[in-house]
């Protein structure tokens, strides 16, 4: 962990990187932030001044995923700049450091940047039984969130189990699994869901709270930029959707033309994620575009939420739960003005009413 | 879209047009006029449009190309052309791998991305410097 005192322009300097090449890439993603690709430049700027940021990692109930989402994004780009310049102060898994001297390292970095690190936690935490089900160094996970809470200046909480407790929370939850922000009421926290969450939206959110502080947070506080929109706002097939023009089963005649896979169980309308315009896999594709709905696995509940078949005009799931209204605000956009800008998009929230499934056209 | 066939052989399937490209030049022509007459620079994020490659093809050929074509050789390279209408440009960002990672349409005199950065120049005659310096010291060392 080199010096706290140096900023991102003098790093970029050494690596020989040009401040052309770090606009190229702050374009990329200023994209996928969904920031007005104007403001790019301005984000270079700013980014290039910020300090190297102490961060703690703690890992609960969870198979490790987030990390490796995070660690797998491939792009030499900004991501993995961002990632390299913050300092990762206690990760257990990526850390050289275990046992005791982990946890040194640990009550070190809280004790150094008491009140100044930013604590990212993936996982859910279990709470039945005195929180037995998950400990690490003898202490309960409840335990651990509380006491480096305590002094963080923000928690982003990674991966659908830290932010709304996932998997371990599915019926029965066995563990008596819960969220970061239903135990932690006193700090600033961002969710970032998905299982797991695209990598760059976790950096990319890193990268907005260093440069321009906290992002502007939904109901569920995640990150609007990322999670404003739905899946079908974005989707590709939306236009087939648009026309009526679905596919009836997997691979029949629509669905080799590329025709929206709402009567298959696509949960694309209620989910709201970067997948359709960030894709995974270094941007490969995303699940929509091999062919299977999207599951949605960033939305609250969504393995409990009925079969992953099942249309969501059948009625799975409380249709409260789901978020209707972004079809509202989706059908609203227009199309070459669908480049988003944010103040417009929530104008078009204000003036449009919600729609409803029926409306929709959905079968019954 | 490339899908695979029961003997493996790649088939590509083209995804049909949707109107996206034409639903772009109406937003180009009026941002060309709004610059024309305040300077105010306009950029469309192709990246996040539901757009179909075949509606990228659409308004790739709609638009042509014009006089200039720069290739940027930095992480990756970039490509930005000046389309056949003066002030749009186009504007593709590859990774070294040549993945497209982004892919802009700016309506501007000159990109942004073309301009040399202030402390990148600063930092340009600082290194002339050392250059010199190091000469120096290699004669007297002779």
């Amino acid at each position: 962990m080199s010096n706290n005192k140096q900023v991102l322009a003098s790093e970029l300097q050494r690596h020989g990187i040009s401040r052309r090449t770090f606009l190229k890439f702050c374009t990329s993603m200023a994209s996928v932030m969904a920031l007005s690709p104007a403001d790019a430049a301005q984000m270079a700027e700013k980014l290039a001044t910020i300090k190297r940021q102490s961060v703690i990692w703690l890992s609960f109930q969870e198979c490790t995923g987030c990390t490796e989402s995070i660690t797998r994004s491939h792009k030499p780009s900004l991501e993995s700049l961002i990632f390299d310049f913050i300092s990762l102060d206690y990760h257990h898994t990526l850390q050289a450091a275990s046992g005791s001297a982990a946890e040194a390292a640990r009550e070190q970095a809280m004790h150094d940047n008491k009140g100044k690190y930013i604590l990212v936690v993936d996982g859910s935490i279990p709470l039945k039984d005195g929180g037995v089900y998950s400990t690490i160094a003898g202490m309960t996970n409840l335990d651990m969130l509380q006491q480096v809470a305590k002094d963080a200046a923000a928690i982003v909480a990674v991966g659908t189990c830290a932010t709304f407790g996932g998997l371990p929370k599915a019926s029965p939850n066995p563990t008596g699994a819960v969220s970061v922000s239903d135990i932690i009421h006193d700090k600033p926290i961002i969710n970032i869901p998905g299982c797991p969450p695209i990598p760059v939206v976790m950096t990319g959110v890193l990268a907005h709270v260093l440069t321009f502080g906290i992002p502007e947070l939904d109901s569920l506080k995640r990150p609007k930029a990322f999670f404003g929109d739905s899946i079908h706002d974005r989707c590709y097939r939306r236009p087939f959707y648009d026309r009526g023009q679905f596919a009836k089963s997997f691979d029949d005649a629509g669905a080799r033309k590329g025709w929206c896979l709402y009567e298959l169980g696509c949960k694309g309308p209620t989910t709201h994620n970067a997948c359709a315009t960030v894709k995974w896999n270094d941007g490969t594709s995303f699940p929509i575009q091999s062919g299977h709905g999207c599951i949605g696995c960033s939305e609250p509940d969504f393995w409990d939420a009925g079969g992953f078949y099942k249309s969501i005009s059948t009625g799975i799931g409380e249709p409260g739960q789901w978020a209707t209204g972004a079809l509202a605000a989706g059908a609203a956009a227009g199309l070459a003005s669908a480049y988003l800008n944010k103040s417009t998009k929530s104008d078009a929230e204000k003036n449009h009413q919600e729609v409803t499934l029926e409306d929709m056209g959905a079968k019954k | 879209m490339a899908v695979m066939n029961p003997l493996n052989l790649e088939i590509e399937i083209a995804e049909p047009k949707t109107g996206m490209a034409k639903a772009v030049l109406n937003e180009l022509i009026e941002q060309l006029q709004i610059f024309a007459d305040t300077g105010k620079q306009h950029i469309i994020d192709l990246t996040s449009l539901p757009m179909t490659s075949s509606d990228k093809h659409e308004l790739e050929s709609l638009l042509g190309t014009g006089e200039i074509n720069i290739t940027l050789s930095t992480i990756g390279e970039s490509q930005i052309n000046e389309t056949a209408f003066s002030g749009i440009w186009w504007i593709k960002h590859y990774t070294p791998d040549r993945k497209l990672i982004s892919e802009l349409i700016e309506i501007t005199d000159v990109p942004a991305i073309i301009k040399s950065h202030p402390d990148d120049i600063k930092h340009a005659a600082n290194e002339i410097k050392n250059i010199i310096n190091n000469d120096e010291q290699e004669i007297r060392y002779e």
